[in-house]
This record gives C-alpha cells, sequence and structure tokens, in this order.
C-alpha cells in the first residue's frame, strides 16, 4: 500500500494514501474530537467539531473528518483559534440541549456531555432555548427526544448505509431540522437500534433501558447471541447479577433479537424446578428426584427393550459442550446411536458438504453477489447487513431473486423477480445461452465478468434447485457460499456429532443409530419406548407429532421453556438459558465463539452439561467434568477440527472429511421443503419459542407491516 | 462598428470596412480608430449602418466613395456628416435615442443580447442573430482542448457569484477520466431581488442550451441537466419548448449537426430551496436526495453527480459562452478590468427609480450604475447603501460608491459580486433591521446540517432582534463580530460561510447605528417601531400638516402655523406619519 | 423535422432576414413577456394588439414576443418597429395607449411622442 507523510502536530506519521485528515491524525496519537463521525459511516462532515488548522490552504479551518490528507501536509490539531472554534460549536448546541443529564439514560456514554466537559465549558454567552419538542413515545422499543438532538445524522445514515432500511431522514429545515420519518408516523422498521446505540447522544434511547441503570454502574460480560447462525458478539450488561441491557460485543451489529430479544431469559414461562408426572399431571419435584427417575426409568427400558428402542433429540440452541455431552450421555452411558436433531430437517441440502459458509464480514470482498434468498436479512440478519455494506462502501453489485420487493430490491444492480426456482433456470439459461430476459442476461453479464462471486444459499433448496446452483456455480469464478442458517449452534452441534451416523468430527459410525425422521416413525410403530429430547420442541412445531410423543413409554424433556412438548414428558428438566451458562457456540461461519455466564440460572434451573452428566452418574457412566472447560478439553482431543482452534477462529472447510462427498447432512426432502409453511408476520419478529417469549419485542407487532 | 448583418453585407458593407480601412491607414489613424463588425443592426432597410463609439453617431446609407469624406470630417476634425446622419423620419429629433438615456447609455449586452429581438419560443429567430454558430464551430473546428483554452484565456468567470474561472473549472473536469459526465446549469436563483438568470432563460433559453453544448464538448460530457427553481414556471416552459425545439432540429440528441457529438438535457425542477443553489446539494437534490450540502473535496469536477465528474456553471456563464467561441477570447478580453472580464447583469431594485435588469462592463463605478443606469434615488431621498451579493453579501455605503464594480474591488469592501442582486436602499433604510431581514432569510433557509450555520445564525438572529426591539445589551456588537466571524470560518458551505456579511457590513459601515440602538435605544432610520417613541420633535417639525393629513387613525392634532401633537392613546404605531414627514421631525 | 447541418444554420439567418426586409411585414410590434412584463400586464396589452388588428384588417403587422426589456419597474413594453425605421420602445403601457399607438404609429407611421422611452437598439457586444 502506498504510504505518504503527514506532520501533524510536530509528529511525523506515515498513513496509507487516501486516508483521511482524522486518521493521519488518530494515528499521530492526536485527539481531534468528532461528534458526527464514526467509523462504519461515511464523512459526513456537520459537527465541526473536528477542524483542524492545515498549512497552506485557503480557508483558516480544514474538516479533518471529511478531507483527505496529502503527502507532506502539516496539520495542527489544537491550536487556541481550533479550541475557539470548537467550545463555540458546544456552546451553540447547549443553547438547546436541555441538559436533563440526571434523567437521561445515555449519561455517562454521551460525547456530548463528555466534549463539554473536557472544554470545560461553563457560562454561556447566549440565552438558552430549552425543550421546544416534546419526546415522541409513539413507537415500540425506540424513544426519540427531539429536544437532546444534535443532527449529527448517524441514526439517518447508519439505518441507510448499514441497513439499507432508510426508515430515518432529515425533515424541514434549519433550526427546525430534524430527524424523523415518513410524516412523522411511528418508526416502522427492523427495531435493530442501532440507531440508538450510535446517537451520541440521548436523542434515541430504547424503552427497554429507560431509567433501569445508570451506564457507569454496568458491569460488562462478551457472549454470543443465541438467536440465528450468525452467532454476533453480544455484550451483556448487569447490574447486581441481572441483566440491564445488551449491546455488541465489539462495536458489532446486532439486530433486534440480539439487542432486545434477551428478556424471553426472564419470561414467566422459563421452567424453575424439575417436575414429574404424577396420576396424569405435572408436578414439581426435587432434583434428585427427578434425576433418580429418568436413570431408573432408562436404565429399565434398555434393560426390557434394548437400547436400541431409546432414542434421543439434541438441540440447535445448546452449546457445544451440552451437545457433545448429550451424544456421549447417549452412545456410551444408554448405548444407542439414535442420536438426532430435528432441525435437520429443515435444512437445505449439501450444508457442510457443498455449501461451506464463507466469512461473513468477507461478503464485501466479493465483485458480485448472487442473493438467492430474499428473506436473507430475515433469517440472518447479519448477512443481510454485509450485503448492504458491500454495496454502500464497497460499491459491490448484487443480483437478487426476489418475486416480492423488500430492502435488497433498492441496492441491487439486477433484479430477477421470479421465484428462487424459476431464476436459477433463467440464469443458467442465459449463462449458456444468453437466451431469457433482460434481467437474466444483464445479471448473466455480471457473473461472467466478475472475478469472484458470492452466493447466499436458500434456506429453502429443492433437489432440483441445489442441481441448478451446482451447476450454475461451476461456471462461474472463485464462488464462495453462503447458506442460511437460522438456529444458533446448529454448525456446532453438527460437529459435536449429534447425528446418528457421524460421531463427533465426522467419524462415520460403525452402526449408525434411527435419524429423526426414522424415529418419528418409530415412535408411531411403537419401535421407539423412550425419548430424550434437549432443547427442542417437536409438539410445537408440529402439531401432528404430538399423537407420536404420546405413544412414548417415557419421555424426558429438557427446556428452559414449559414447552407443548414439555407438557407431554413425564419428566421435565429445567435447563439453564445461554446468558445463564458458559461454553462455546460454533456459528454459520464454523468460528468457534465463547458464551460467558452474565447471570445466575433462574431457579433451580442448571446447565444442560450438567444434567446430563448427573444421570450418567445416577446410570453408571464415567463422567467427572467439573466445568464446561473439562468437556471442551475433551472435545479437542476427539474433534480434529477443534484441536488448536482459537477462539474467535473459523475451522477451514477443506479439514471436513465430507467436503465435496455426497453425504448429506440435511434429512430434507422437496416434500418437506414445499410444505414448511412460515406462520409469522415477519421472521424477523416471530419465528421461534424464544423470540416469541420477549416481551420487548412481542410489542413490534402492533406496527404496520409492509406488503 | 459597421454592422456586417446579412441585410448590410448585402448591401456592400464588407466594401464600405475595406474603403474605411484604407483610409484610416492613409491617414495613420489606424491605431485610434477601431473597426469591429457586428451583428445585425436592425436598420436593414438603412444599410450599411455605422456606428461611432463612444459618441454613438449612427450613419446610415454609406456608401464606400463616402468614406474619405466621412473620415475627414469625423475622426480627423470631429465632426458628425449631416448627410449620413440618422434621423427619425416623422419627427426630428423628438424621441430620444438610446445614446441619450443614462438606463441604456452604459449598457453593453452580451449574455442578453438577444434582450427584445426575439421570441424566445422560435428558435429561428435565435438562429437568425447567429445562434448555435458557436456551437457549430466548437463541434466542427475545435477539439475540446482548444475550447477550454479559448475559454481560459477570456477571463470568463463564473457569473454565479464566486467567480471561479470558467475555464479552469471546464478544464479540471476534462482532465478526468470518466466514462459518464455531466454538464450542469445551475438556474437556481434565490437571492432577494435577484432574476438575471430567470430572465436570461425566459427570454433566451437557446443561449444557455448552446453554452451548454460547448462546454458538454470540452469536458466530453452527453448527459445534461438544467435545475430550474419550479417558482419559475415561465422559464421551465420556455426552456423545455427550446429544448424540444433543438432536439427536432438535431441541435441536441445524438448527432448535434451531424457532428457525431451527443448530448441529451433535461430540466430538473428544484423545489425551491435556497441552498438548492449550492453546487453539492443541488447534485444531491437531483439525485433524489435531501437537498443537503456536503463538503469538499471530493471536488464535482472529480466526483459529481452520482459520483461522476460534473461541471456545474450559472444560467448567466453559459450565456456568455457562445459569443466567446464565435468572436474569440480577446474580443470577449476587450471589456473589463484585469482580473473581471467582459460585463456582469445586474438585477437593480430597492429605492432606484429605474427597477431593472441591466448588463455593463465589469469595472463600471457603482456611482454610474446607482445614479445614472438607476435613476437616482426614488421620492429624492438620499442613497444610504447597496446590498450586493444578496444574503450572502454585504452592503456597501455612500462613502464607497465610486468602488468599480469588478470581483476584486467589490470583495475589498466586504460585499460580493454575488449573482447580480443590487438591493438599493435610502436613509429611511435601517440597518440592523436590514441585516436581521437577512439573517431571517438565512436562518430559515440554512438546511441544518452543520452546526455554526444551522444554530449560529439563529442565535445572530436572536441577538439582532433584541436589539431591534430595543433590548440590546452592553457587548452586543463584539458578540455580533465574534459569532459572525466564527460562523464564517467553521461552516460547511457557502451559505453559512457566507451568512453573516450582512452583519459584519453594516456593523462595519453603520456601527453608530447599532449603537444607537443599543445605548440610546434609539432607531435613527425610524423603522424599529419598539424604539420609537411617536412624539413630534418641536424643533424639528415644520409644522405642515402632513402627518395630520395621513394619519389613519386620527390621533394627530394640528393646526396651521403649530407643531403636531401626537395621541399616545389613540396611535397604533402604524408609521404613517413617519413616512410622510420630510423633516425627520418625528422621533 | 429534419436535423440541420451547418449549412442549414446560415440559410435559415439569411432567409430570416430576407423574408423581414422584402416578402415580409411593414410594421413589427414586440411585446416584452418576461414574468415582470406579464405581472405588469403585458397579456392584456397583447390582447388589445390583436384586437386592434383584427380591427384594422391590416395584413402586414407582425406580432412576436420576446423576455424582459431590462426596465422592469416600466413594465409593460412594447417596441414598434416600421420597416425602414428604427425601433421605438414604449413604457408603461395601457391599453388605452397601446390603442394610440396602434392607430398613430402602426398605422399612421408616427411614433407616440409621450409614451416612448427610447428609439433605437440597445448595444449589444
Amino acid at each position: 500500500m502506498q504510504k505518504m507523510t503527514v506532520t501533524v502536530d510536530g509528529k511525523k506519521v506515515e498513513v496509507p494514501v487516501g486516508s483521511t485528515i482524522l486518521e493521519a491524525a488518530n494515528a499521530a496519537g492526536s485527539r481531534v474530537p468528532t461528534l458526527c463521525h464514526d467509523n462504519k459511516l461515511h464523512p459526513f462532515g456537520a459537527c465541526r467539531v473536528c477542524l483542524v488548522e492545515v498549512e497552506g490552504t485557503p480557508r483558516k479551518f480544514t474538516p479533518s473528518c471529511t478531507t483527505p490528507a496529502t503527502d507532506n501536509m502539516v496539520v495542527k490539531t489544537s491550536t487556541p483559534a481550533l479550541i475557539e472554534a470548537r467550545r463555540m460549536v458546544l456552546e451553540l448546541l447547549l443553547i438547546k440541549h436541555p441538559l436533563d443529564c440526571p434523567v437521561c439514560d445515555k449519561a455517562g456514554e454521551c460525547q456530548l456531555q463528555d466534549l463539554v466537559h473536557e472544554y470545560g465549558l461553563g457560562q454561556s454567552r447566549f440565552d438558552a432555548e430549552k425543550g421546544y419538542l416534546p419526546p415522541d413515545y409513539e413507537s415500540a422499543i425506540i424513544e426519540r427526544n427531539i429536544s437532546r438532538c444534535i443532527l449529527c445524522g448517524k441514526c439517518v445514515r447508519i439505518c441507510d448505509e448499514q441497513n439499507g432500511v432508510g426508515e430515518w431522514a432529515f425533515t424541514r429545515r434549519g433550526t427546525r431540522a430534524r430527524i424523523s420519518t415518513d410524516f412523522d408516523r411511528p418508526l416502522d422498521c427492523e427495531f435493530c437500534g442501532e440507531c440508538t446505540e450510535i446517537c451520541p447522544v440521548g436523542a434515541l434511547t430504547t424503552r427497554q433501558f429507560k431509567y433501569r441503570a445508570r451506564s457507569w454502574n454496568l458491569e460488562a460480560t462478551a457472549s454470543v447471541c443465541n438467536y440465528c447462525g450468525c452467532g454476533c458478539g453480544v455484550s451483556y450488561e448487569t447490574r447486581d447479577g441481572k441483566i440491564m441491557r445488551v449491546g455488541p460485543a465489539r462495536n458489532n451489529y446486532l439486530c433486534t433479537k440480539g439487542r432486545f430479544g434477551w428478556d424471553a431469559v426472564h419470561h414467566q414461562d422459563r421452567l424453575t424446578t424439575p417436575m414429574m408426572r404424577v396420576g396424569g399431571q405435572l408436578v414439581d419435584c426435587t432434583w434428585e428426584e427427578a434425576l433418580s427417575i429418568v436413570a431408573t426409568n432408562l436404565k429399565v427400558i434398555r434393560d426390557k427393550h434394548g437400547a436400541g428402542k431409546i432414542g434421543g433429540f439434541g438441540s440447535v440452541r445448546t452449546t457445544n459442550e451440552d451437545s457433545y455431552l448429550f451424544q456421549k450421555f447417549l452412545r456410551s452411558v444408554v448405548g444407542t446411536n439414535n442420536v438426532d436433531m430435528l432441525a435437520r430437517i429443515k435444512v437445505p441440502k449439501g450444508l457442510n458438504t457443498t455449501f461451506f459458509s464463507g466469512e461473513l464480514s468477507r461478503i464485501s470482498d466479493h465483485e458480485v453477489i448472487l442473493v438467492l434468498d430474499k428473506d436473507v436479512g430475515e433469517i440472518n440478519p447479519l448477512t443481510g447487513i454485509e450485503i448492504v455494506r458491500a454495496v454502500n462502501r464497497k460499491n459491490r453489485k448484487v443480483i437478487l431473486v426476489n418475486d416480492e420487493f423488500n430492502k435488497f430490491n433498492k441496492i441491487a444492480s439486477v433484479v430477477l423477480p421470479a421465484s428462487t426456482d424459476r431464476a436459477l433456470e433463467e440464469l443458467r439459461g442465459a449463462l449458456s445461452s444468453s437466451s431469457g430476459s433482460e434481467e437474466a442476461k444483464r445479471a448473466a453479464e455480471l457473473l461472467k465478468n466478475a472475478g469472484n462471486v458470492a452466493v447466499i444459499v436458500p434456506a429453502r433448496l429443492s433437489d432440483k434447485e441445489l442441481a441448478n446452483i451446482r451447476e450454475l456455480c461451476g461456471q462461474l469464478k472463485n464462488v464462495t457460499y453462503y447458506p442460511l442458517v437460522r438456529r444458533s449452534n446448529f454448525q456446532g452441534a453438527l460437529d459435536m456429532g449429534t447425528v446418528p451416523d457421524y460421531l463427533p468430527g465426522y467419524r462415520k459410525a460403525e452402526t449408525p443409530g434411527m435419524n429423526a425422521v426414522e424415529m418419528i416413525s418409530a415412535m408411531n410403530t411403537g419401535k421407539l419406548a423412550s425419548l430424550y429430547i434437549m432443547g427442542d420442541d417437536p409438539a410445537g412445531s408440529d402439531q401432528n407429532l404430538k399423537a407420536a410423543l404420546g405413544k412414548l413409554e417415557f419421555l424426558v424433556v429438557q427446556d428452559i421453556f414449559m414447552t407443548e412438548t414439555a407438557k407431554l414428558a413425564h419428566v421435565v428438566l429445567p435447563a439453564a438459558a445461554s446468558a445463564e451458562k458458559s461454553g462455546t457456540f460454533t456459528n454459520v461461519e464454523r468460528r468457534l465463539q465463547q458464551l460467558n455466564k452474565a447471570e445466575e440460572p433462574v431457579g433451580e434451573s442448571r446447565p444442560d452439561w450438567e444434567i446430563l452428566q448427573e444421570i450418567a452418574k445416577r446410570m453408571g457412566g464415567d463422567m467427572h467434568y467439573a466445568s464446561e472447560r473439562d468437556i471442551l478439553r475433551e472435545i479437542r482431543s476427539v474433534v480434529p477440527q477443534y484441536a488448536d482452534l482459537a477462539f474467535g477462529s473459523c475451522w477451514a472447510s477443506d479439514k471436513s472429511p465430507l467436503a465435496g462427498v455426497l453425504a448429506d447432512l440435511s434429512l430434507a426432502t422437496d416434500s418437506i421443503m414445499n410444505r414448511e409453511v412460515i406462520t409469522a408476520e415477519r421472521l424477523l419478529f416471530s419465528s421461534g419459542m424464544t423470540i416469541t417469549r420477549s416481551k420487548e419485542i412481542g410489542t413490534i407487532q402492533h406496527v404496520k407491516i409492509e406488503g | 462598428m459597421i454592422c456586417a448583418g446579412t441585410g448590410c453585407v448585402a448591401n456592400g458593407s464588407l466594401k464600405v470596412k475595406e474603403a474605411l480601412e484604407t483610409e484610416l491607414i492613409r491617414r495613420n489613424l489606424q491605431n485610434e480608430v477601431k473597426i469591429v463588425l457586428t451583428g445585425c443592426n436592425g436598420f436593414c432597410a438603412k444599410g450599411p449602418v455605422i456606428v461611432v463609439y463612444p459618441e454613438d453617431i449612427f450613419y446610415q446609407l454609406v456608401k464606400p466613395e463616402d468614406v474619405p469624406h466621412l473620415v475627414e470630417e469625423h475622426f480627423v476634425k470631429g465632426r458628425p456628416v449631416q448627410k449620413f446622419l440618422y434621423t427619425p423620419p416623422a419627427q426630428k429629433d423628438a424621441i430620444p435615442v438610446m445614446n441619450e438615456i443614462p438606463f441604456f447609455k452604459h449598457q453593453v449586452l452580451r449574455a442578453l443580447r438577444n434582450r427584445s429581438l426575439i421570441d424566445a419560443e422560435k428558435i429561428e429567430e435565435y438562429i437568425a442573430r447567429d445562434g448555435y454558430m458557436a456551437a457549430a464551430k466548437a463541434l466542427t473546428e475545435m477539439t475540446p482542448e482548444q475550447i477550454v483554452s479559448e475559454v481560459k484565456k477570456s477571463g470568463l468567470r463564473g457569473r454565479g457569484g464566486a467567480g471561479f474561472l470558467t475555464g479552469l473549472k471546464w478544464e479540471l473536469c476534462a482532465r478526468v477520466s470518466g466514462e459518464i459526465k455531466y454538464i450542469l446549469c445551475n438556474g437556481d436563483e434565490g437571492d432577494p431581488g435577484a432574476f438575471m438568470d430567470r430572465s436570461v432563460m425566459e427570454a433566451d433559453p437557446h443561449s444557455v442550451l448552446e453554452g451548454m453544448i460547448i462546454a458538454a464538448k470540452a469536458i466530453n460530457a452527453h448527459y445534461g441537466y438544467i435545475y430550474v427553481r419550479a417558482e419559475y414556471p415561465l422559464a421551465v416552459h420556455r426552456l423545455q419548448l427550446a429544448i424540444e425545439q433543438a432536439k427536432e432540429r438535431g441541435l441536441l440528441g445524438p448527432d448535434i449537426l451531424g457532428s457525431g457529438f451527443a448530448l441529451e438535457i433535461e430540466i430538473y425542477q428544484g423545489a425551491g430551496a435556497f441552498v438548492c443553489g449550492e453546487e453539492t446539494a443541488l447534485m444531491a437534490s437531483i439525485e433524489g436526495k435531501r437537498g443537503m450540502p456536503r463538503p469538499k473535496p471530493p471536488f464535482p469536477a472529480v466526483k459529481g453527480l452520482w459520483q461522476r465528474p460534473s461541471v456545474l456553471n450559472n444560467v448567466e456563464t453559459f450565456a456568455n459562452v457562445p459569443p466567446i467561441i464565435l468572436h474569440g477570447a480577446d474580443w470577449f478580453a476587450s471589456l473589463g478590468t484585469e482580473k473581471s472580464k467582459g460585463t456582469k447583469v445586474f438585477a437593480l431594485s430597492g429605492a432606484l427609480n429605474n427597477i431593472g435588469l441591466v448588463e455593463v462592463p465589469m469595472g463600471i463605478p457603482l456611482k454610474t450604475v446607482i445614479y445614472d443606469i438607476g435613476g437616482g434615488i426614488k421620492n429624492n431621498r438620499k442613497f444610504k447603501a447597496v446590498q450586493m451579493g444578496g444574503p450572502s453579501g454585504g452592503c456597501i455605503p455612500h462613502s464607497l460608491i465610486d468602488t468599480p464594480v469588478d470581483y476584486e474591488n467589490i470583495n475589498k469592501t466586504g460585499a460580493i459580486m454575488g449573482s447580480g442582486g443590487m438591493v438599493v436602499m435610502d436613509e429611511t433604510t435601517c440597518m440592523p433591521a436590514m441585516a436581521k431581514f437577512f439573517l431571517e432569510f438565512t436562518e430559515d433557509e440554512s438546511c441544518g446540517k452543520c452546526v455554526p450555520c444551522r444554530i449560529g445564525n439563529k442565535t445572530l438572529l436572536s441577538i439582532l432582534q433584541r436589539i431591534t426591539n430595543g433590548e440590546g445589551r452592553e457587548g452586543d456588537i463584539e458578540l455580533l463580530l465574534n459569532l459572525s466571524q466564527q460562523i464564517k470560518d467553521t461552516s460547511l458551505c457557502g451559505l453559512g460561510q457566507t451568512s453573516p456579511n450582512p452583519v459584519l457590513t453594516t456593523i462595519k459601515y453603520f456601527r453608530d447605528e447599532y449603537e444607537a440602538h443599543i445605548k440610546e435605544k434609539k432607531c435613527p432610520a425610524r423603522v424599529c417601531t419598539p424604539l420609537i417613541e411617536f412624539k413630534v420633535n418641536e424643533e424639528k417639525c415644520k409644522k405642515c400638516g402632513q402627518c395630520f393629513k395621513n394619519c389613519p387613525v386620527g390621533a394627530i392634532t394640528w393646526e396651521k402655523g403649530k407643531v403636531a401633537y401626537i395621541d399616545q392613546e389613540k396611535c397604533t404605531k402604524c408609521k404613517t406619519c413617519i413616512k410622510n414627514c420630510r423633516f425627520w421631525a418625528i422621533d | 423535422m429534419a436535423k440541420l447541418t451547418i449549412a442549414d444554420l446560415k440559410k435559415i439567418k439569411e432567409d430570416y432576414h430576407q423574408g423581414l426586409r422584402e416578402g415580409g411585414f411593414r410594421a413589427k410590434i414586440t411585446v416584452h413577456m418576461g414574468t415582470c412584463g406579464i405581472a405588469a400586464g403585458a397579456r392584456g396589452i397583447m390582447n388589445t394588439i390583436m384586437e386592434e388588428l383584427a380591427k384594422s384588417n391590416l395584413k402586414d403587422v407582425a406580432i412576436t414576443t420576446s423576455g424582459c426589456a431590462g426596465l422592469c419597474s416600466q413594465e409593460p413594453m412594447a417596441t414598434v418597429e416600421l420597416s425602414g425605421e428604427p425601433p421605438v420602445k414604449y413604457i408603461s403601457l395601457t391599453e388605452e395607449k397601446m390603442r394610440k399607438i396602434f392607430a398613430e404609429h402602426v398605422v399612421g407611421g408616427k411614433p407616440v411622442k409621450e409614451y416612448a422611452l427610447v428609439v433605437g437598439h440597445e448595444t449589444t457586444y
């Protein structure tokens, strides 16, 4: 990279060509204050506190955030004139700013407060004019206090440049200018809350955190979001051991679920004590009673029918440690390979055999992004954000398949207004014989000329579509796949061997057990007598399964909520939620991520692995893990991909024994794919048993949903 | 000047020119007398026509053989030759000719060259006055480099206000490589009291199109926009018509005049925000975004409309371009001062006798514009100051009336040339109130993006409001000066960087008026109602009774020979008495 | 409409001047119809001229418009140009004045001195 030399406050620094003066100043260690600048956004130049003096320029001051540095430029960042100018800007801002810091949720992390403090502003030369607009409480989740707004435009820009939503806009002019929605209606957006996060003052705040705590009293615990396969880093901010709010762990994006959905942890439906069925009723019992009953009954059934009549459904939301112990418990303590996850029925074929996900942050490295699933932003919000960023920050081209209309239409270079099935056919035709619609031809042109292509693989995929994608991508250069994965630790559960035919690390099982589909039919035919379900709710997602589950001699459900399935169980074991335990997840990128406990488990609930270990002990199993760390140590020794995988790194797809093999980790069939009807109004807000128990997100449903 | 319009040429004007040249050389006058061939003079029936400047003597029906006699009499002896003098047919010396009317005498029409001569809705009439010949020349005989160099050499500067060298602007953009470039015309004239561009667009829309074609060729742009405010419906209509006619005739479109050069021009109607006249805001507006300026760099020549290299020029600038191409840079530079070449169009308004649109050579004394062209101040009042450059400009007081009107000299006064608005004020104007008026405008028109402009101007306005309300405080003048300078230094775009100019210049030249408001709580111009007592000053009162006669509410008592008296109970403070008192006798 | 060439431009120009001088009109009346003129009542003046023209049955009078003549405070304005004579600019017109101008100047050939501002052409270039 070409470098240039810039002298900042007498100090020479080398910075890459194209750097702004602000970047050069930062490199030189000179502090230049900013209010409207954020590295995530295009420079804006509105607040005028980042002004500096540049030798040899006609104007007295130069905005450092927007002006490119040039070779041999000489910059001063803190002359008396500059200090005076910055003080004036702050003084002007304070004319209207209400100074209601004692009741402002932003206090303590307010950039205006900090700057005014830093510049020691006291008495003002100007008469104050306070409180000219009342706060706006009309929207769900987010509150707007226009009087506090300094019009830095960060909310407007992040909503547009990063989210592609553009809900906020400037309206009116001059002193009457404000940030607002169309015609001042309540917010109708993705409710990600990024605007509240980036707001430098208390103009946009969240209702969830209102008057909850002072920011300086909060303790942060870095962990991982449990809501989808993206696995965004979250920071649980607690006071006295209770979560008060959730923010990004490393200045990263969070969607509405990640930021606001954590309150499901405190929902009244949480299981707090073990329960057992007495006389047809589930009643509270002690852990000792529950554990003994489970251990005894499993032993009895194994002795009576054989271990082959016992099975287990693992979870796609529990930690690697939980999943590892689950399959180990079934395989080595109960003695069966009948271990599987129901989620496999709904994942597209080819995952982890054809489609290994690339790193999300590198989507924007691709010249062309082929989006085959219009719901990408709802299923994996971060993937959606990366697509928007690729366009807005790097001018990448997006080819979008969408038979409806959503935010991606606005940034796409080509839109194929067809179903994925039709669009794939068209694209194939246009690529091979230059036939088809204008759009298809333009898309084919883009694809052909691209040096590399990112393909967003649809969440639902028929066999024909799979074949078409393979053929299509065979003709393109340097394809990276981005499959959409709904559940947070689906990848980890696969890696941990929560499947009948593969042991941890994709070693082939010698005698494969029944898979999920087979187990369901076995329940109906009486070939399965007992089922242990950890963290899943088959009855909740498919009413028809209730009958099959009812035929079981003994059903154990281990979960965090009283689910439809739990209601059918003989024993219900309360598990700790992800915020209440430590461990690891492996996200869709195959990135090993660390969860840290932010709260004590509610009631008597316990981490899944602990429960499993207790039952194993009672069944005579040899399990003596002192903590989840011990389990991870064993995982590292058993699963080659994890052997020396550092936290935060992804295991390489070529380390998978299944790469390119025709083995399929999906149990989906065309009929399942076609039958699956998404009942939720919007996947983003209401597609899951946890998120529907978030009180905060529940408030969104009253807002008009765009057709 | 010898008319070389088709009519006169047919009547032998070129032969007259040759004869004149020969005769001048014979008498060694070739350096004293310059021969210029002009466009059609309109007196075709009396051609060949010769007009001699500076006297503006009009000779008609001149034949080559008459030339020696004419030169002998006129140039050597200084006597106009009666025989060839034009005399109105019906009455002798009845109606004054152009040169006898100061309003016309000092004007030279270049940008307005077709004023009152053509029907703006008929392209033939434009073509008949050499229209599109410059475009033809630029497209077929000149390289982009030659066009740029000619315009640079002419010294033409942007007529929108800032006065950047047009040729240089084009050169910067021409140098940037880019498949798609845009040529943009700024017709978002928004200064209060400015209507130069409107008039050009209404009266001569093709001159703008032709200028744009030439500029497009210079920078290699094939798309253009004219940004016109929607408040100019007639301008929009005539431009639209002009574009359609030009397209039909192949003067716009894919292959202009068979040269292979393509240019499409579209009109974009602005919604009337003043700030959209700022170039980056204007481009944002065309892009469909909020009309909000962005910092430069990157400059529009590199990244303009839709991030493509773009050149934006003002209407009047474009109208100036065709004659430069047709007659050359030297011709253009023959008028004006060292750094300000050519002519400038001004919109005269305010307390002048002649309100209107004038085009004068750069460097003309301000005095000439105000007293001769403008006809002096209405109602025999005294000239106080002229506001130049609208809300971004400043006032120039009577003491600087001899200032030559060019970019440098106007800037020295603290005002700016601006786009050409001249608002003339007489002694009944209160300068703090005038500054307040312009601040009200900028405060309202600020887009609100940057802090100094958004809140700073509002704060300036609040201070001016309290001064004109009689609530001014000690130190307010210093506060105004300090804040004004800071706003200028720290604002993002031209609007904020210039908006305090009216405050700064009024304080600079009329500080005593501010002091009177603040310290004595008096408004010397009797404008600020809260500062007027509505009492008759017995020393000044001439007992004429005008106040009594004009008071609409009967609050004044007066008898012949006696000082009038205002009943405070009945007075509604409408100021009618003040307006009618010739003696400033009401305090 | 056929696309023009450069030769066409020159021809249009010549035809135009030819037309004015020879085959054309004896008188030309230009009403200045910029926004300022229209606002001051130029449309009324235009209508008056049309009416007068219709009444007079004259066939050799051309009526045309142009933009602002520069002296906005004296609008409405009109210029009357008789063939072979320099144009006369009339200012601050009313319909009455225009009728008189039409009768005396356009029909009668004698400029109306009291309404006229100036005679001749402005200095261009």
